[in-house]
């Protein structure tokens, strides 16, 4: 052969273990979500597929659940799509738009404000979630997707990002679009927003992640139950199974599981593409 | 009164130092005013005050008569073009040269209309397509002028738009931008710190030192006749010989040489400069011989540079004679009628009417 070598062999047969080791958790949770729930409780996990796939992913998804019994899961993926989408396009709006004035404003105690802005990040929504309850619940804003969203989406690391990418722009930049007679406006949207393009695709992906494995904050804000993620029916359909008196049903949790990994995935693979075209022909 | 009236410009960026000093200036309409100084001089400074991208500590900038210290650059009818083009990258040329038109809100066949007769103007029709990256230096270049042409400005700003181009293509956007200026007659004003630019390109140099004006005038004039010290030591390459002299009633000690002037200078000593070409190799009357040292030759094809010291001061010969590689030292013949004198406490130049070596 002519393109033979050991390093090539070498990478290739790493990166097929690492694959592995993150995709074979993922085979046996789908397969075993294919299965009866007598044959999980019996014989322990399932490698191969079971017969099961139909009926077990059509009660999951369209049947109600919960404690309360009023929601499919296909409502809870629909709340978490509402949150990771709102949370992430927050995040990227107001990140960039913070930037943007940081950067291109000079006000009075900008940097100041910065510093302040990104001191926050010493302070993760764990730590401010009393308080932010507490301001949420006087506004009447619990169970609602507002309440839900807007708490979150204030984000330090966005803004450092784009306040350090905003200051690699070239200033002449905006002095041609200054004579070029373009408004603040314009020149963000027009100028700044496009090239800025691969980066909030990145913040977005990123964003978005996050946004959808959101636990916490969901689970504090909302109790009724049509407001619930996907996240929460998890933890909750586990509760049952352990608590409940009934066969735990470890195949409806597991085509949950499934289900929730769909929406991330997806959005990493369609964006990657323009992510990775964005980085290749993007250029200051 | 100029079409373009600089009054009483001063500029400060701490209230302490003045950048730009009490500048006065006027460009008449249609001319070509080229700034010239060394870097950190304001002269980038007084461009962007034109342009309105910097402000105005005190006095006033007037563009047709409209004093115009607090418009907006993009109302005050310029364009300028950028040392680094400072084109919008994401946009293709097409969209590069239609960006300020379309935030006039002009109709967009027109718009159609004068990019075409632009690209055309340019030579760019090819490259309306692309994108910034994908194009030359010179293509660049060239967009950024287009950029600056659409918008049919009452001034044309260039700040050193062909220093990141390389010798060659300069030369060529050099003479082109000269073209333009005579087809188009748009007023311009051009910064650079290249003095072949400016000797080509200019109606009328404006030498800046320091945020003061050392000299206005015509290529001509400012070579020929520099009135400070600094513009005869700017303008020219290599810079003027300059020595110091010592000085007794009217007469000039030039190494053994006396040198009478027809007036009277007050000093001990002045500053003598001889330009590095009206060096000659061979005699003449009113000529002083002097023997040097060959330190180092750069031989430019064309002509020849000798560089050495002599009695400490650095000092350069230009000459088209061929020179022997072995050879280490050359007597030389220089013309006083060259000789420029300047005054050493204020660094004027001394005006005379001829000096006589005696």
């Amino acid at each position: 052969m002519k393109n033979f070598s050991y390093s090539k062999i070498l990478s290739h047969t790493i990166l097929i273990l690492a694959s592995l080791l993150f995709l074979v958790p993922v085979w046996v949770i789908f397969a075993s979500s294919t299965h009866q729930p007598e044959t999980i409780l019996n014989n322990g996990l399932q490698f191969l597929l079971g017969d099961n796939f139909i009926a077990t992913y059509k009660s999951v998804l369209f049947e109600n659940s919960g404690y309360t019994k009023n929601i499919t899961v296909l409502d809870m993926i629909g709340n978490s799509l509402i949150l990771a989408f709102g949370f992430a396009i927050g995040k990227v709006v107001i990140s960039s738009l913070a930037a943007y004035a940081i950067v291109y404003f000079r006000f009075r105690m900008g940097n100041f404000l910065f510093w302040l802005i990104f001191l926050t990040l010493l302070l993760p929504v764990e730590v401010r979630i009393v308080p932010s309850f507490e301001v949420l619940a006087k506004l009447n804003l619990l169970n609602s997707y507002t309440g839900l969203i807007v708490p979150l989406i204030a984000s330090a690391t966005g803004t450092f990002f784009f306040r350090q990418f905003y200051k690699s722009v070239p200033d002449e930049l905006l002095e041609a679009a200054k004579i070029d007679g373009a408004n603040s406006w314009q020149f963000f949207i027009d100028i700044l927003v496009p090239l800025s393009k691969t980066m909030m695709i990145a913040l977005f992906i990123v964003m978005f992640i996050v946004g959808w494995n959101q636990y916490l904050w969901p689970i504090m804000m909302t109790t009724e139950p049509e407001y619930s993620t996907i996240l929460l029916g998890i933890k909750e359909i586990y509760q049952s199974n352990f608590e409940g008196s009934y066969l735990p049903e470890f195949n409806r949790a597991f085509a949950m599981i499934i289900l929730a990994l769909i929406a991330p995935v997806s959005v990493v693979v369609i964006l990657q593409r323009w992510f990775i075209k964005g980085l290749v022909d993007s250029e200051k | 009164m100029g079409y373009l009236n600089i009054k009483n410009v001063v500029k400060s960026y701490n209230k302490k130092d003045n950048i730009i000093k009490n500048i006065n200036l006027s460009v008449e309409k249609g001319e070509f005013l080229v700034i010239i100084g060394p870097s950190g001089c304001g002269k980038s400074t007084l461009l962007r005050m034109i342009a309105g991208l910097e402000d105005i500590n005190s006095g006033e900038i007037e563009i047709d008569n409209i004093v115009v210290n607090h418009i907006s650059p993009s109302d005050r009818d310029i364009a300028m073009v950028f040392q680094n083009y400072a084109l919008y990258p994401h946009m293709s040329v097409e969209k590069n040269l239609s960006y300020g038109l379309k935030n006039k809100k002009i109709k967009k066949d027109i718009i159609a209309t004068k990019v075409k007769d632009i690209a055309q103007l340019l030579q760019i029709e090819e490259l309306l397509a692309r994108k910034p990256s994908e194009l030359s230096g010179g293509q660049k270049q060239r967009v950024a002028m287009g950029r600056a042409i659409i918008r049919e400005p009452k001034i044309f700003l260039f700040d050193e738009p062909l220093s990141n181009l390389d010798a060659k293509l300069r030369h060529q956007m050099r003479l082109e931008i000269r073209k333009l200026h005579d087809k188009l007659k748009i007023t311009s004003v051009y910064v650079t710190h290249d003095q072949i630019e400016a000797m080509t390109l200019a109606d009328k140099i404006v030498v800046v030192n320091k945020g003061k004006i050392e000299q206005i005038g015509t290529p001509d004039e400012i070579y020929n006749n520099p009135n400070t010290l600094f513009v005869s030591k700017f303008m020219g390459t290599p810079p003027m010989n300059i020595f110091t002299c010592k000085v007794e009633k009217n007469n000039i000690l030039f190494f053994d040489n006396i040198i009478k002037i027809d007036k009277k200078i007050d000093e001990e000593e002045i500053y003598l400069g001889i330009r590095a070409e009206d060096i000659l190799l061979d005699v003449n009357v009113n000529m002083i011989k002097l023997s040097i040292n060959i330190d180092m030759i750069e031989r430019l094809g064309s002509e020849n540079l000798i560089y050495t010291m002599l009695d400490g001061y650095e000092f350069t010969v230009k000459t088209n004679a061929h020179i022997d590689r072995n050879k280490t030292s050359i007597d030389i013949y220089v013309d006083i009628s060259k000789f420029y004198l300047f005054s050493k406490t204020d660094e004027k130049q001394i005006k005379n009417d001829g000096l006589i070596l005696i």
